[in-house]
């Protein structure tokens, strides 16, 4: 049953995002070509069971998505592309010895839910580290941030809801309870708010939100809650991510003032969590678990978060596209506008009416409510104090954690052959990371310290 | 049954008369030789049906009443696999002939089809000293093609090329063949293997003297022959530095494991560390060094060569697990790459012969004026790499699952995990700059830039890779033949 909803989730994305890009007058349109064919295989993976077919319907996507990137058409799409399309090959690879190990273990594909108190089997390991790159964890999110920023609007909005809500779909279906991923998904939380405040390129902050975002989800199976909430969070995020990331593309255009001030509205709203939008019945189900209620760091580190996305996003965002100065932007087009409108009703139906679909008591004025309220004044609160250095962060105060594995052999390519024009972009946008040891250094150092602290 | 056998045998040597005798009207001759060499293809579905129909291992056979022949699995899908890609290659030479003047028709079809008759004979061979004669008159044959054009840089490769392999296999393949006969009394290839009681020790070392002798297989101290071979023209690289020669080389080191030291054998005798032989070390390292040697290189041709040697490796690492399953999944890893490649070389030929570019950075923009050609290289590539749906794929996920089937082999699936991210990452390279725009043509590829279709060029490469994307359907009936095989 839960499965329809996911179907029907990325059916009105796809719908939406169609919608938009047709309005589209500037960008080019092979994303929107490859839409259907990435939104597709992501439906597929929500019918089948079988890991092998998963694989297959993981490859289509890195493919299709790999084109979609390439459709932005400047060479930094390109490499992006590229990064891409690497990624996903290497997880595709620890995805295929996975499933293959499963068919030792098991002589099917067929999945079936195991127990994971006893022991991890060494299939999980392989699977673990697969969904781990499509999820964007940090040391391997590069892919993420450069790839989505680097398409068109339209692109971005169909990618956003692909891989990752699929990576999140299969880490719900075989780890629900995994104790170990609160910490991965604190980790991720943390590092995307930070990211986000201290970057001043709206795209990148929002794709940075994304990896946050995909961190409270770990962190919920994790906790455990149950299957039907963990899925309930996911087609959530999938229907109020695109949303985000379309308000996001509007900017780019002139809107009407009311318009204009109804998505802002909308955006902080969603992004703050606040009550009567799907991120707060989000927040309601984490804070409502007993597994949260008895360990208070949890608590704090939830609470912690939604301040922290306020901040660097729900308010920072708008602030941001405030700000800009209006000057020679194309007039929206009725369509995207349509689009942005039946993405904001459903959001908004998902945050009223989600008892429905639970099938269990929300309140929306309890006191949850009127803490993710607080939550939100305070972040108003030091915003208003902190608004001069927050509006002219810039990305250069931190160090870029993530890495390319083929970094090694293309410096020892620099020396051979400088000749090839592919070379040359390369250079010009990973030697001055690969400068940068320090970034390598410090991920690895953090994942000492979470092994050590784990055994 | 002998009548196919006949047919096979003598469709090349029809091939290399017609094309002394038809030297007046160079067009007719590959026409005519395009048609005749279908006939071995033909020939060798044949003779596999009647091989079932007899339903044993090992068939015996005499040519001529005198010489005898031996069919079995391994064998019979070799020669299905040369003699399909040698009709595409004459099918497709048609038009590349027509188009590259400097290449003489009558010496070209000459060699090829001697080649292709002297690979077809090492396939056939009873023992391992027919088999290494015909080895080395396969070197013999292929030296003219390889110095075809006569230029300094042209012969200077080619006597490399001859004394790679004809050293490698006068110093280590002689000498091991000589020790075998001196202690066993023959070399004949027999269900189980025939090396028995050798001495204790030498098992491995008498090992290692085939894997380096038979250079053909190039791994990696022996592979330098190959890059150097890269200056014969578009087909002959294609159908005998990608298929015929490179993997008859793997034929051979195939048969000797199966049929002369016999794999359980094998299995318990070559010298082994933590679960991992010697054998395997020695391949995953040759795969991992020429793949990065892939990466370095700017000219297609050598590319595609590096990434032939890497590929090369993985079926001798596939083959060095020793177990019935590794085999199969070895053949079918020869099979799946020989199509992935020679479209590959059959689409960089097109290229060649439509603008003259053999630089992978004059490939800038092909992909909006070559709309079919690139897709299929595009695909090709993507079939390497070993991407589903696509030949690639359904080879490697079988290697991966005979390395899991009995004890779980760590080094092989680490190695060719990290060999398929190596690959990715220059292939990737190719397929950016192809779909990249160009931003300053380069005068040579200006100046000579004709898109005309090549009608005939086309037809070979749509053939070859039909062949690549229908082997989902092909690979079971291989795998029911190899199955056939007693070890």
């Amino acid at each position: 049953m839960m499965n329809l909803y996911y179907i029907a989730a990325f059916v009105i994305v796809l719908l939406c995002g169609i919608a938009f890009a047709y309005g589209s007058k500037i960008e080019n349109k092979n994303p929107t070509y490859m839409a259907p064919i990435y939104l597709g295989a992501a439906i597929s993976i929500m019918l089948t069971n079988n890991l092998l077919i998963i694989f297959m319907l993981f490859e289509i996507m890195m493919l299709s998505g790999t084109f979609m990137i390439f459709g932005g058409r400047s060479n930094l799409s390109r490499l992006a592309g590229i990064t891409y399309f690497k990624f996903h090959i290497l997880s595709g690879v620890l995805f295929l010895v996975g499933a293959i190990l499963y068919y030792k273990e098991y002589k099917n594909f067929e999945f079936i839910s195991v127990d994971l108190v006893s022991r991890l089997h060494l299939f999980h390991y392989f699977l673990l580290a697969s969904l781990f790159i499509n999820l964007a964890m940090p040391p391997f999110s590069s892919w993420l941030i450069e790839g989505y920023s680097a398409t068109t609007s339209s692109g971005s909005i169909f990618l956003s809801v692909g891989v990752t809500k699929v990576a999140i779909f299969l880490l719900i279906k075989i780890f629900l309870g995994y104790r170990y991923l609160i910490y991965v998904g604190v980790f991720m939380s943390v590092y995307g708010i930070l990211y986000a405040l201290f970057e001043s390129n709206i795209r990148r902050i929002i794709n940075y939100y994304i990896i946050s975002q995909l961190g409270v989800m770990v962190i919920a199976t994790g906790i455990g809650l149950s299957n039907i909430e963990m899925n309930f969070i996911v087609i959530s995020e999938i229907i109020y991510i695109a949303l985000l990331m379309m308000i996001v593309a509007l900017a780019n255009s002139n809107l009407g003032k009311v318009f204009k001030v109804t998505c802002l509205i909308i955006f902080c709203a969603v992004a703050s969590s606040l009550p009567f939008t799907p991120g707060y019945i989000n927040k309601f189900l984490l804070y409502q678990n007993h597994f949260v209620i008895e360990t208070i760091w949890l608590k704090y580190m939830i609470s912690a978060i939604s301040l922290g996305s306020a901040i660097s996003v729900g308010i920072r965002i708008p602030a941001l596209i405030l700000v800009q100065k209006n000057n020679k932007k194309p007039n929206v087009v009725l369509s995207q506008k349509i689009s942005a409108a039946v993405l904001i009703c459903f959001t908004l139906a998902l945050g009223i009416d989600s008892e429905s679909i639970l099938g269990q008591k929300i309140y929306l004025f309890g006191a949850e409510a009127l803490k993710q309220i607080a939550i939100f004044i305070s972040a108003l609160l030091v915003f208003a104090i902190l608004s001069k250095p927050l509006l002219k962060a810039r990305s250069y105060y931190l160090p870029k954690l993530g890495f390319d594995y083929s970094i090694l052999l293309r410096k020892i390519h620099f020396k051979r052959a400088v000749n090839l024009s592919y070379m040359q972009i390369a250079t010009q946008l990973s030697v001055p990371r690969f400068k940068q040891n320090s970034e390598v250094i410090i991920s690895v150092a953090i994942y000492t310290l979470m092994l050590m602290l784990l055994l | 049954m002998s009548g196919f056998l006949f047919l096979l045998l003598v469709t090349p040597l029809i091939c290399t008369f017609l094309s002394c005798v038809l030297h007046k009207s160079k067009h007719a001759m590959s026409i005519i030789i395009f048609v005749v060499s279908s006939f071995s293809f033909l020939a060798s579905i044949l003779l596999i049906k009647g091989f079932l129909d007899i339903g044993e291992h090992l068939v015996a056979m005499n040519f001529l009443g005198f010489i005898s022949m031996q069919l079995e699995p391994i064998s019979l899908i070799f020669i299905c696999m040369v003699t399909f890609l040698w009709s595409c290659t004459n099918l497709y030479s048609i038009s590349y002939l027509k188009v590259n003047h400097e290449i003489i028709p009558t010496k070209f079809y000459f060699f090829l089809s001697i080649s292709i008759f002297v690979t077809i004979c090492i396939a056939l061979a009873p023992n391992l000293v027919v088999t290494f004669i015909f080895y080395e008159l396969l070197t013999i044959f292929t030296y003219p093609l390889v110095a075809h054009i006569g230029g300094d840089k042209e012969c200077k490769s080619a006597r490399i090329y001859l004394y790679m392999l004809m050293g490698a296999s006068m110093l280590l393949f002689l000498p091991a063949l000589g020790f075998l006969l001196a202690h066993i009394g023959h070399s004949d290839f027999v269900i189980g293997g025939i090396a028995k009681n050798l001495p204790v020790g030498s098992v491995t070392i008498l090992f290692l003297f085939f894997l380096y002798g038979v250079a053909k297989s190039a791994i990696v101290p022996m592979h330098f022959w190959l890059p150097e071979a890269m200056v014969a023209s578009f087909p002959v690289s294609a159908v005998l530095h990608a298929v015929a020669v490179v993997k008859s080389g793997i034929f051979i080191m195939l048969k000797i494991s199966v049929y002369i030291f016999g794999l359980d054998y094998l299995r318990s005798n070559i010298f082994s560390f933590l679960d991992t032989n010697i054998v395997s070390v020695l391949c995953g390292l040759s795969l991992l060094i020429s793949s990065v040697f892939a990466i370095y290189q700017t000219r297609i041709k050598l590319l595609l060569a590096y990434s032939t040697i890497s590929q090369l490796s993985i079926c001798l690492l596939a083959m060095s697990m020793f177990h019935p399953l590794a085999i199969t999944a070895a053949i079918l890893h020869m099979v799946s790459h020989a199509f992935g490649k020679i479209t590959l070389f059959f689409a960089s030929g097109y290229v060649y012969s439509s603008s003259k570019i053999s630089d992978i950075k004059d490939f800038a923009g092909l992909g909006n004026k070559m709309k079919l050609i690139m897709a299929m290289f595009t695909m090709a590539s993507l079939s390497i790499i070993g991407l589903p749906i696509f030949a690639g794929f359904i080879s490697k996920a079988y290697i991966y699952y005979s390395a899991i089937s009995q004890d779980i082999n760590y080094f092989v699936l680490a190695v060719l995990s990290i060999s398929i991210l190596i690959t990715a990452d220059y292939f990737i390279k190719v397929i950016y700059i192809i779909y990249e725009e160009p931003k300053v043509i380069s005068k040579k590829a200006e100046v000579n830039y004709s898109y005309k279709l090549h009608s005939s060029m086309t037809c070979a490469i749509i053939l070859t890779f039909l062949g690549l994307t229908s082997y989902m359907f092909l690979y079971d009936h291989i795998v029911d033949l190899m199955s056939l095989v007693a070890y």
